[in-house]
């Protein structure tokens, strides 16, 4: 149930935030000064149903209502930019799926100078040099990632071709920071073959040292101080990661190469060996190895071909502000994912997140278009450890024909093999096989309504131990949505357990249960500013956005969202 | 300005090619009268959990009787908590839950209290991962102990049951939310665990098996002088099984610790802790 009491702070901190604030976008000053901002707000209501799981945690058990929020506001003039987000965490569950988290504040603030060719920079500062791979400070809000460096960073254009910069400072944990300290620097630059020429280069070369906190460093040795004589490191407080990279363009070809080296530092290997004083070996334990990554990126798109071919082989890549966390937290750089990003509530169900301490990938992508009315699609990724253990394998089909601009149907099949064991730490399980086909028709009714269809089915593989379907077994879903544009669209989905497998609910009399797990969506934009209210039950599962995943709980209630810029 | 900026560039890669002194490894002593309690949380169905385990019995072999280890299964919403499949007990019990609730969630298991102290990410006193728990243990065991701590335990094995003193002697003056907790632990139970191998016949160490105090705590007093002894007494009969499982008295354990509780902000911190074998 949904007490209306509860809806009254909510709907008062969308007033205050959304329709206080200038309505015209972009709201200039007298003085020459220009302001812009934008608002997030997501509110959940949770309506507890122990049957999916969505239960025994405090938003369902007593507290009922979350949300999070954050409020950016950016100012320009006098030559500065300056800028001021204020982050909302009420009842969050986005930390940590079982618990519940409050707090507010500054999130962000920065300032911002550009004097003539020196840009200088203050405050919280995302950046990053060349893919991600040695340093990449980040916001991803549904991942509870935000990797901000506060610090200062001067920037210098040498020649309207080539920049430097330098950067030093600490990462923002939550509201504060990780203890230890971080500098950088990078080079990056354009070269070209002239007016008449079709080819140019764009190279770079970065470093990026920590320095950890005395306290890192003393419990680091505390730590190693347990460990029997063979299994002893040498621990030290700076780290250095180097990179360079280059992009070569000739015509329609583009290539990409990236090489990153990382000085040997201690790091947790979960997966080493360790001889403990009592004589038993148990995994995990703190090893000190050097790192590297090498990724390759090629493309050529010409006459409605597109063709992507990328490589990637990391090894003992984990570059952390704190070397006792672990999961999303506290990561320095960024490694590019090699998969697919699938966008289809069942095509996403399972994905392959980056594994930093050693994985081989390999990635295709072929488009080809005939004419306007017809194209395809076909994607390869295969993932492996470095002993060739196979991780993840996708093969990912997709036709679209578009009739004179009324309709449009799109439709293709998705198999994957993905190592549940490594991924979610179940181990003895099989690899978990699926066959998705799936379809989605749009027809567009006039110039205003339009009404698309989503179907999607989900086949996998048999456990043979268990004696049930893997996982949570086979799925099937679907998808009307209504749209009347340019304000309104209204959607209902559901999601359903079609052959439960052997991780599905039990019902009283002990079998497995099929469940429905319904969706039904309003969206109303007005402008740049868009509103939602959805009641969702939904399964528990992983996210991820760009190879970095987070366990998403299962959920059940009411979801109201505000996403507005000015 | 451009050659300054060049300079700047080359002047910090210059820099990372320094070479920097080694750190000394700290000695370990075992002679200290400060032990330190590890609340370590687990589950049935954890595979991490079984490495947390062998961690911890490093630890012990490391840290000797300084080091105090009780292993709580609860009801922690997540399927790692679980028994493993085909399991003869369920160590989960509801007083565990209870003092997991006083000391934070975990965002997963195995995860550890360490002295109940706030080290844990964002100020917690759950510290995840077990990789962190020896640095931690270091830190705590390095102080001093605010008081001294035995048990005198006298066990009937015809009636099962046990009567104890716990005796505490402050080596200092003690002021605020001073309160006694007392765990009944069982090792040595052989029972299904999920593994690296899957799951396995293993041998569960320090498995709490109920809470003799209040869960929170005995109020134990607001105001102890130094040098003052403070005794409380026990009885406690301990059963030949039940619901989640046979108990074998030989292989219990007595675990009492004191803890220091802020009334703000209802935080514990454990000032000592002291674990006796039951027969």
């Amino acid at each position: 149930m949904i007490y209306p009491n509860r809806l009254i702070p909510f709907l008062s901190f969308i007033g205050i935030f959304t329709f206080c604030l200038p309505a015209n976008a972009q709201e200039s000053q007298p003085g020459g000064g220009r302001f812009s901002g934008s608002l997030e707000a997501n509110a959940n209501f949770f309506m507890k149903d122990a049957k999916i799981g969505a239960a025994n945690t405090p938003q369902y058990e007593h507290q009922l209502f979350g949300a999070d929020s954050w409020l950016n506001l950016n100012y320009s003039n006098w030559g500065f930019d300056f800028g001021l987000r204020f982050d909302l965490f009420n009842n969050s569950n986005l930390p940590n799926p079982v618990d519940s988290y409050t707090d507010e504040g500054i999130g962000r603030w920065y300032i911002s100078k550009k004097i003539e060719k020196l840009d200088i920079t203050a405050g919280y500062i995302y950046d990053q040099i060349g893919s991600g791979i040695i340093y990449r400070a980040y916001e991803e809000r549904p991942l509870f990632i935000d990797n901000a460096l506060l610090g200062v960073r001067l920037g210098y254009e040498l020649t309207p071709d080539w920049k430097i910069k330098v950067f030093t400072g600490r990462q923002k944990n939550r509201f504060e920071t990780y203890k230890s300290t971080l500098r950088g620097a990078s080079l990056e630059g354009f070269v070209s073959g002239g007016d008449t020429s079709n080819w140019s280069l764009a190279p770079g070369i970065g470093v990026v040292s920590r320095t950890q906190s005395d306290e890192a460093v003393g419990q680091l040795l505390s730590t190693v101080a347990t460990y029997t004589p063979q299994d002893t490191v040498s621990v030290k407080y700076n780290a250095y990661a180097f990179t360079a990279f280059n992009t070569l363009t000739v015509g329609n070809f583009s290539w990409y190469l990236e090489g990153a080296y990382k000085t040997p530092e201690v790091f947790f290997d979960p997966f080493a060996e360790k001889l403990n004083r009592n004589g038993e070996i148990t995994l995990g334990k703190f090893v000190r190895e050097p790192g590297t990554v090498l990724y390759s990126s090629m493309s050529y798109a010409a006459h409605g071909l597109g063709l992507v071919l990328e490589g990637k082989r990391t090894e003992n890549f984990t570059f952390r502000a704190d070397p006792f966390v672990s999961l999303n937290r506290g990561m320095i750089n960024f490694l590019p994912p090699m998969t697919r990003q699938n966008t289809y509530r069942l095509t996403t169900r399972y994905n392959a997140a980056t594994q930093e301490l050693g994985e081989l990938a390999v990635q295709a992508d072929i488009r080809y278009a005939i004419k306007r009315k017809l194209s395809f699609n076909v994607n390869f990724s295969n993932i492996t450890t470095l002993d060739d253990e196979l991780l993840y394998r996708e093969v990912y089909t997709e036709v679209q024909y578009k009739h004179k601009n009324k309709w449009q149907l799109l439709g293709g099949v998705q198999l994957q093999r993905y190592n549940q064991d490594i991924y979610e730490d179940k181990p003895g399980v099989p690899l978990v096989e699926t066959l998705t086909p799936y379809f989605e028709l749009l027809y567009k009714i006039d110039r205003k309504k339009a009404i698309r269809f989503e179907g999607q089915y989900m086949a996998v593989g048999d456990d043979p131990k268990a004696n049930y379907k893997q996982d949570y077994g086979d799925w099937l879903f679907g998808l009307a949505e209504f749209t009347i544009a340019p304000h309104w669209t209204f959607t209902a989905s559901d999601m359903f357990n079609i052959t439960p497998g052997k991780n599905s609910p039990v019902d009283d009399s002990g079998h497995k249960e099929s469940i429905h797990y319904p969706r039904l969506d309003i969206f109303y934009t007005h402008k740049s500013n868009r509103f939602s209210l959805s009641y969702v039950k939904q399964v528990e599962g992983v996210v991820c956005s760009g190879g970095i995943c987070r366990l998403e709980p299962a959920f059940s209630g009411v979801k109201m969202t505000v996403n507005s810029s000015f | 300005m451009k050659k300054a900026a060049i300079l700047l560039l080359f002047s910090v890669l210059f820099l990372t090619a320094c070479e920097e002194a080694m750190n000394p490894l700290p000695i370990i002593r075992q002679d200290g009268e400060r032990r330190v309690l590890v609340e370590e949380f687990s589950g049935g169905n954890c595979k991490p959990c079984s490495e947390a385990a062998g961690e911890l019995a490093n630890l012990q072999a490391t840290y000797g009787e300084n080091l105090v280890v009780v292993t709580l299964h609860t009801f922690l919403p997540t399927p790692q908590a679980s028994p493993a499949a085909g399991a003869t007990y369920d160590f989960r019990i509801q007083k565990g839950t209870e003092v997991l609730n006083q000391i934070g969630i975990p965002t997963g298991i195995p995860a550890a209290g360490i002295n109940r102290q706030p080290y844990g990410d964002g100020g917690s006193a759950l510290i995840a991962p077990f990789s962190s728990w020896a640095g931690w243990i270091g830190e705590e065991v390095k102080k001093d102990a605010a008081l001294g701590m035995s048990l005198d335990i006298d066990y009937d094995p015809a009636g099962r049951e046990a009567k104890f003193d716990v005796n505490m002697l402050p080596n200092e003056p003690l002021t605020g939310d001073l309160r006694l907790t007392v765990y009944i632990t069982e090792g040595d139970i052989a029972d299904k665990q999920l593994t690296e191998a899957g799951v396995v016949n293993f041998t569960h160490q320090h498995i709490l098996r109920d809470v003799i105090s209040a869960p929170q705590g005995d109020n134990l007093a607001t105001s102890l002088p130094a040098g003052q002894r403070v005794s409380r007494s026990f009885s406690y009969t301990v059963p030949a099984a039940d619901n989640k499982g046979p108990w074998v008295a030989e292989n219990c354990h007595i675990v009492a610790f004191v803890t220091l509780v802020d009334a703000a902000s209802g935080r514990q911190e454990v000032l000592q802790v002291v674990e006796e074998k039951l027969n």
